[in-house]
């Protein structure tokens, strides 16, 4: 863009930008955010790491976003039941406006966040970036990453078609022994045998508990990073 | 941060010109999972069970386990090495699983 076009666009802007600022010092004089402000101000982002490999983790956490945007969506017009989650999902994707737009991303996104968090591992192994002080920033990585996969897993039982089948009897065959845990083996219902159980247990991980740990473990992760700072250059 | 903005852009618009083709993207089972429903099938539900616990703990003990000051890939070989033997054993029942 030349400088003109610029200077045009940002006086159009520019009342909206007094208004974000004077939000934002509002919403900053109220709430004793200007410690987090003072930490992050004039960190920059060092040029090694403007490298794309870099952004896999924004990606996976873009993906991620999307999945939950559009999850939420779907939750409320999906039903857990044997009988009813095939006919709430024909009701989705062919008579609810913009249900199978919100379908399809969801499971596109999916895919891309698997693919991205796999690729971002890799960038972090390559880089060595798990060493000292970092170990604890890749350990939650890697519970990440078992989140991320059992999202997927119990995500496949819930449209109760012919796949979720496979994935119960697949899971039930792999998974199924946790149950006999004691006390805990309730956790790992949705690798049971039982199409019910299954489902209850599946549509229990998916939209409550699954979520909520992966937040969880994402707030750890983005506090460990921004405490340490980006890894140095090879 | 152009960078940044670039790649997410690209995601955005792969997303979501995708979504508008086809509403499944790799089909059944996914891509990721042919490889562990083959050493479910091929060995047994158990064995499948007990490589992606191994997996996951190795991955946890990595750090402690790669403990050189040495960050460049070629100073520390075996641990690429290790990796990269996962990867392919990985590929191989993936690709034993579509035969
Ligand atoms: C839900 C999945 C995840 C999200 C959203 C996420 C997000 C991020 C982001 C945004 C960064 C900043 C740098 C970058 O983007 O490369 C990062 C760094 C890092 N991540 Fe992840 N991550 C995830 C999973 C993982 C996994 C599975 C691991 C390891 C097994 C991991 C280990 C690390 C480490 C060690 C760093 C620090 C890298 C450095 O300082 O160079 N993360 N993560």
């Amino acid at each position: 863009m030349d400088k003109e076009s610029t200077g045009a666009l940002s006086k159009a802007l520019l009342p909206l930008g007094k208004m974000f600022t004077k939000s934002r010092d509002w919403i900053i004089a109220r709430s004793g955010l200007e410690r987090f402000m003072e930490e992050t101000e004039g960190k920059t982002v060092p040029k090694h790491a403007l490298n794309p490999a870099y952004c896999l983790g924004g990606v996976t956490l873009v993906a991620f976003l999307i999945l939950a945007l559009t999850g939420f969506f779907l939750a409320n017009y999906y039903e857990p039941s044997e009988g009813g989650a095939q006919r709430s999902i024909q009701i989705i994707s062919t008579e609810l406006p913009f249900g199978f737009y919100a379908k399809s991303i969801h499971s596109w996104a999916a895919n891309v966040m698997v693919i991205a968090v796999l690729l971002h591992v890799l960038r972090v192994f390559i880089t060595g970036s798990y060493k000292n002080p970092r170990e604890l920033t890749w350990m939650g990585g890697v519970i990440l990453l078992v989140f991320t996969f059992l999202f997927v897993l119990t995500g496949y039982v819930l449209p109760m078609d012919e796949r979720s089948e496979f994935a119960i009897t697949s899971m039930s065959g792999a998974f199924g022994w946790l149950r006999g845990i004691p006390h805990v083996g309730g956790v790992f219902n949705w690798a049971s045998d039982t199409v019910g159980e299954a489902l209850t247990g599946s549509y229990w991980m998916h939209v409550t508990v699954l979520p909520i740990a992966i937040i969880l473990f994402l707030l750890v992760h983005f506090y460990l990073i921004r405490k340490h700072g980006i890894s140095g250059p090879l | 941060m152009e960078e940044i903005g670039v790649v997410f852009l690209i995601t955005g618009i792969i997303l979501i010109a995708a979504a508008l083709r086809r509403p499944e993207p790799f089909g059944f089972p996914s891509i990721f999972f042919v490889g562990v429903l083959e050493m479910i099938d091929l060995v047994s539900p158990l064995f499948g069970a007990l490589v992606v616990f191994a997996v996951v703990i190795l991955l946890l003990a990595m750090p402690f386990l790669d403990k050189s000051e040495e960050k460049h890939p070629r100073k520390r070989l075996i641990f690429f090495a290790i990796i990269l033997a996962l990867m392919a054993f990985w590929a191989a029942f993936t690709v034993m699983g579509f035969l």
